[in-house]
């Protein structure tokens, strides 16, 4: 695991960074975020109206038009959906997490129940619609990635289908929903 | 006498966890019943190179004599001069001929280059000459500049060898052209403390300060003795930290038994912070674990030894883990983060990589708004910004943050 504030590779495990003791992950729900600004993707804070960020200069702006969307996390709990946006791109990725200073997954989390067992970078769904392969990769989450119910290695996608029940730490569940509309009628 | 008291980040542990666990151990020192008046043992080792001249040097023969106006006639003052070399002005005497002191602290003249080491062994030799168990033995040092006729190396070991000799050092550095580091170290080795002194006129205040808080010294010597259970070991990387009233980093040493941490002096009625570092292995036990046992030894003004009762460390293993971290530990470990942090930036700012300098230097402004500490935030808003104008800091900003992140409280 790799301190996000000073890159230190720390053992599996560790709530603080051994060198900096930056909070490393699940505890990290109540560091304040800016209230106003926005993140960069790599997570650098920028005030409110930037367009590039001034550190890394990555463009801020959300410029790609969203298609209206198939596929969809529902969470049964609050009863809210997650549309994952389609794109123009033959393979679709989202990075699922919980927003932070260090971090800006693509499907931010904090707003749901129990958010902080989730990882800032917690797992990654890809959609591949050349071969309409579907899948879910835990990116070293600290309290793991499941498919219905089944925990997921590192790294080791699993393919994903209608229906699936996904749980980003056991604690927070949603389904996997694909809405076939269009096609068929 | 002193008190002891505990707290885990988290005193329960899941079972069967396979990797260690980290967890963090915050003790607070309480130090409760008055005693007899504090004796002092002192020695100013003081910088009298060629850019002391003027204002600096008149500032500081001025302190100096404050000082010694208020220290009383059993009490002991000595006074080293350095430049390149380093002599002894006035050697170990009681301050029964306060005048004749003072007059001779008068004659200092600014000239010659820096070697703080040389006046660093001439100090605690001085203060060796009279070695009562019953004093406070204590060395200012003062400098506004780098050790160019020095050996750090050599500051270094006489800052240990001070503590072994129960002596500690209060280090102060003048103007912006002083090593940081090497002050910092000289501070920490010697469970003393360290200052910024931004002009000369902060001399006298200081040095006034410096004696009230000697003068309020009550306990010496504290070695906190953990012993470790097999589950149980130190961060190798950050063992612990003396949190108040600064900031240091502590390395435990073996005695053959257990592990030793110094950590200082303490006040009359006063409290310490000190958070340990440690890794757990899986618990052997279904609920109640033993981590280690601990005691506090240390000497009241009277010279005699003491150690706290035994304390057991305790952690519980459990299914109902729950990963809720104690808030008041938390807030230390933040702290600490802050000051670790800070060195960082430091670094990163040396290699010219100033966008990761500041990617650091806003989680530390996240952890200060969180901890409410609005003069350090001012500090941090300033480096940022000065950062991202210039791509760089200025000595004294550089100087006055990492003082500042060092700082907990003032006693």
């Amino acid at each position: 695991m790799r301190c996000p504030v000073c890159g230190y590779e720390n053992r599996e495990g560790v709530v603080f960074c051994e060198r900096c003791l930056a909070s490393m992950d699940i505890f990290s729900q109540e560091l304040p975020s800016f209230e106003e600004g926005v993140f960069c993707p790599f997570g650098h804070w920028n005030p409110p109206g930037a367009k590039f960020c001034s550190i890394c200069g990555a463009p801020l702006e959300e410029t790609i038009e969203q298609i209206p969307s198939k596929y969809k996390l529902f969470h049964k709990g609050s009863n809210k959906t997650i549309p994952l946006p389609d794109k123009e791109e033959d393979i679709l990725r989202f990075v699922i997490g919980r927003k932070s200073a260090n971090s800006n997954p693509d499907i931010d989390l904090t707003d749901f129940p129990n958010s902080h067992t989730v990882s800032r970078l917690h797992a990654a769904l890809v959609i591949n619609k050349i071969t309409g392969e579907i899948t879910l990769e835990d990116l070293e989450s600290t309290n793991g990635t499941y498919v219905n119910g089944e925990r997921l290695q590192p790294h080791k996608p699993k393919a994903l289908k209608n229906g699936d029940k996904v749980s980003f730490s056991r604690k927070l569940e949603f389904i996997f929903l694909i809405e076939d509309h269009g096609e068929n009628s | 006498m002193i008190k002891v008291s505990y707290h885990f980040d988290n005193q329960t542990i899941p079972k069967n966890v396979s990797n260690e666990e980290q967890r963090f151990v915050l003790l607070r020192l309480q130090s409760e019943v008055e005693v007899p008046r504090t004796k002092l043992n002192l020695c100013f080792v003081l910088d009298k190179s060629g850019s002391m001249d003027g204002a600096p040097i008149e500032n500081l023969k001025r302190a100096v004599k404050d000082v010694v106006d208020l220290m009383e006639e059993e009490d002991r003052v000595s006074v080293i001069l350095f430049d390149s070399e380093a002599r002894v002005l006035i050697s170990n005497s009681p301050l029964d001929r306060k005048k004749e002191i003072k007059n001779r602290i008068e004659e200092i003249d600014a000239l010659g280059g820096t070697c703080i080491d040389e006046g660093l062994e001439k100090g605690i030799e001085q203060i060796e000459v009279f070695k009562e168990k019953e004093y406070v033995n204590w060395l200012i040092l003062l400098t506004d500049g780098k050790n160019e006729h020095g050996d750090d190396e050599k500051c270094l070991y006489l800052a240990k060898e001070a503590r072994k000799r129960s002596i500690s050092i209060t280090a102060l550095g003048l103007g912006k052209y002083w090593d940081p580091t090497l002050l910092e170290k000289i501070a920490d080795f010697s469970s003393g403390r360290m200052f910024y002194l931004e002009n000369p006129e902060d001399l006298r205040e200081r040095f006034k300060k410096e004696l009230q808080m000697l003068k309020n010294i009550a306990f010496k010597d504290l070695v906190l003795k953990v012993k470790l259970t097999p589950i149980a070991r130190f961060s190798e990387l950050n063992p612990g930290f003396v949190v108040t009233p600064q900031i240091q980093r502590v390395e435990p040493l073996w005695n053959g038994e257990e592990w030793e941490f110094e950590v200082g002096n303490m006040s009359r009625n006063s409290e310490k912070l000190v958070l340990l570092h440690m890794f757990l292995k899986a618990p052997p036990h279904p609920y109640i674990n033993k981590v280690a046992e601990m005691t506090l030894q240390y000497k009241d003004l009277n010279g005699k030894t003491s150690n706290t009762e035994s304390h057991t460390l305790i952690i519980e293993a459990t299914e109902l883990y729950s990963p809720q971290i104690n808030q008041e530990v938390r807030e230390v470990i933040d702290r600490v983060s802050v000051y670790l942090q800070q060195q960082i930036v430091e670094s990163l700012l040396e290699e010219n990589k100033p966008n990761e300098a500041l990617t650091v230097l806003q989680t530390m402004e996240h952890t200060v708004m969180k901890l409410e500490d609005e003069e350090l935030k001012g500090l941090i808003e300033e480096n940022i910004e000065k950062i991202k104008e210039e791509g760089t800091i200025s000595e004294d900003l550089r100087l006055k943050t990492k003082v500042q992140t060092k700082m907990v409280m003032e006693e």
